[in-house]
């Protein structure tokens, strides 16, 4: 009967982070300033966040759970300041190569799981079309 | 009993003969590669003997292959693994590639390493002196990520 017990206790609590887990939102628009030296900035917008929410957040960020998918791709090591400024355009460039070139990202395995978490091909291409704009300027500000 | 057992050595025998007769191309070896990474960058002594004897089998044109390497079906293998190696990332044609491609080369070999993706499970088995502990791994990361962070 007690294990019975910890058992329901461990479940609802799995229920309860994954929850938390899948609402997990970046709620504004975060415009991070990536130099001391210069006033580049790294802007995610409000329709970009939604598609990051939406199909990326679960694995990409400090509190995942996936330790491979957040060395990879950290979003919250990417907007807060730990990321070089070369590390972030070259991040831009994987979401696009990853997104919408490849297309590998979410993983087969995540969608099986998560078939709500899937992205839009129209989603796929705002996502890329942004990831190169900020890369652009990025390196217009290198230059 | 025995004859079987004979019958059965030959046919084997025979067929690991054949097998060496299938042609495959052996990824070539290249003595001098005036863009190789280490030729062209100033790196440390301890990273450099990193990327010599834990990277340049399969990424680089200067792979030392093993007896055993040479061998089908061992070599099918091998040579799968060379090809494939020197296509993702080869540090013989350093000087040739972007800044941005050297860029994500770097980042995503500090997050290899450091995640042991690299070098193979299957490479260490057969080469001990390739396994990095983990103040290596840190001290290969921290380089690539700050050559990486320098272009």
């Amino acid at each position: 009967m007690k294990t019975l017990k910890s058992i329901q206790v461990v479940i609802a609590a799995v229920v309860v982070s994954i929850f938390f887990m899948s609402n997990q939102k970046y709620s504004e628009t975060i415009i991070t300033k990536i130099s001391d030296s210069d006033s580049t900035t790294f802007t995610i917008p409000a329709n970009i966040q939604t598609i990051i929410d939406k199909s990326c957040v679960m694995c990409h960020t400090t509190e995942s759970k996936n330790f491979k998918g957040k060395t990879k791709l950290n979003f919250d090591k990417m907007i807060n300041g730990s990321y070089s400024i070369n590390k972030i355009a070259s991040k831009l460039r994987k979401i696009d190569k990853v997104v919408m070139i490849k297309k590998n990202m979410p993983t087969k395995k995540f969608l099986k799981n998560y078939p709500d978490k899937a992205i839009s091909d129209t989603d796929r291409k705002t996502l890329s079309e942004w990831a190169l704009n900020e890369n652009k300027k990025i390196k217009a500000t290198q230059e | 009993m025995m004859r079987i057992l004979t019958i059965t050595a030959i046919i084997l025998l025979i067929g690991f003969i054949l097998i060496q007769l299938y042609p495959v191309e052996k990824p070539a070896f290249v003595e001098n590669n005036p863009d190789d990474l280490i030729i062209n960058s100033e790196i440390p002594a301890n990273i450099k003997s990193i990327l010599k004897t834990s990277c340049y089998d399969c990424h680089s044109n200067e792979t030392i292959y093993p007896w055993y390497s040479n061998i089908a079906p061992v070599k099918w293998l091998v040579y799968k693994d060379i090809i494939e190696g020197r296509k993702a990332a080869n540090f013989s044609n350093w000087a040739k590639l972007s800044d941005d491609d050297k860029m994500d080369l770097l980042y995503d070999m500090a997050e290899e390493v450091q995640d042991g993706d690299m070098p193979m499970a299957v490479y260490i088995a057969n080469h001990s002196d390739a396994k990095l502990d983990s103040i290596q791994k840190n001290e290969f990361s921290n380089w690539a990520e700050s050559l990486a962070d320098e272009l």
